[in-house]
């Protein structure tokens, strides 16, 4: 299965799995087994007429991003939020944040190496993991151009900046 | 969408359209897939119902009586390696619904061209 498939079917999967949760068990596996169902059959009809892999996962990311509104007004109408599921999703979203930011610092070092002066942000966000630093490419080696004074009447050549 | 009392939204009458259309073409019980595709075939290849949209109105019928439906015995599926489908039918009232909004339809069209044509 292509990686633009898996992720399209992983994204549907997760949103039906997010608006279906807490709900009676039977209405929750009833529209889970639904749209599975519909996955199924969207993917073979599809490959059946040739589309290609991207293709299929762009059409169920589309008809997932298209009926987000109806999943959520069909979720309200079901039942109440209840207050713990608006704190579980308080606790993911400040979760996803850490990660977040974890990863953004991660692909940051990754670009450039942490400075020697001034406050280390690698060492704030890991505290326990000890910095590596990327090594700088050795430097060129110097040329040494030897230069011929004419010391008949040549000026001496100036001093380096 | 604000809807008057026993109306269809447009949604609902493309589903029953759609079914009645399957049922038709021998096809007693549907699945949600095939109403999608029924309507998108239906649209000169408009993109399918969206996931949330087309489950939504097909509960709404159900609901409202105007459809049934039963998953299918467990053992198909697990012969034919697929997850299992809900089958649905267009009921006694469904076909009357549609017949009604085909009538109201008709007679609406009829109004306007009534209204356009000239004195």
């Amino acid at each position: 299965m292509s990686p633009a498939l898996a992720a399209a079917l992983a994204i549907v999967r997760g949103w039906t799995r997010v608006y279906t949760a807490h709900l009676p068990p039977i209405m929750r596996d009833a529209r889970r087994a639904e749209i599975e169902s519909d996955l199924w059959e969207l993917h073979e009809d599809a490959r059946r007429h040739g589309a290609s892999p991207a293709g299929i996962a762009v059409h169920m990311l589309l008809r997932l991003v298209l009926g987000i509104v109806d999943d959520v007004v069909w979720r309200a109408e079901q039942a109440t939020l209840p207050m713990r599921l608006v704190q579980e999703a308080l606790w993911a979203s400040a979760a996803a944040s850490i990660v977040f930011v974890w990863w953004l610092a991660s692909a940051l070092q990754a670009v450039s190496p942490p400075h020697d002066e001034g406050i280390d942000v690698m060492r704030l966000l890991y505290p326990m993991r000890p910095v590596i630093s990327v090594p700088s490419p050795p430097a060129p080696p110097i040329q040494f151009v030897k230069l011929a004074h004419d010391c008949a009447g040549a000026p001496p050549p100036p001093p380096p900046p | 969408m604000r809807r008057k009392p026993g109306a269809l939204v447009p949604l609902e009458l493309a589903i029953c359209e759609a079914a009645a259309a399957l049922r038709a073409d021998g096809h007693d019980e549907f699945h949600g897939y095939q109403i999608a595709k029924t309507i998108g075939d239906g649209g000169n290849a408009r993109p399918l119902t969206a996931y949330g949209t087309l489950y939504r109105a097909l509960g709404r019928l159900e609901k409202m009586g105007l459809l049934h439906s039963r998953w299918e015995d467990p053992a198909i599926p697990a012969r034919e390696n697929r997850p299992g489908r809900r089958l649905y039918t267009l009921t006694a009232p469904g076909d009357a619904a549609l017949r009604e909004a085909r009538t109201a339809e008709a007679a609406a069209r009829r109004r306007t061209r009534r209204r356009l044509a000239p004195a």
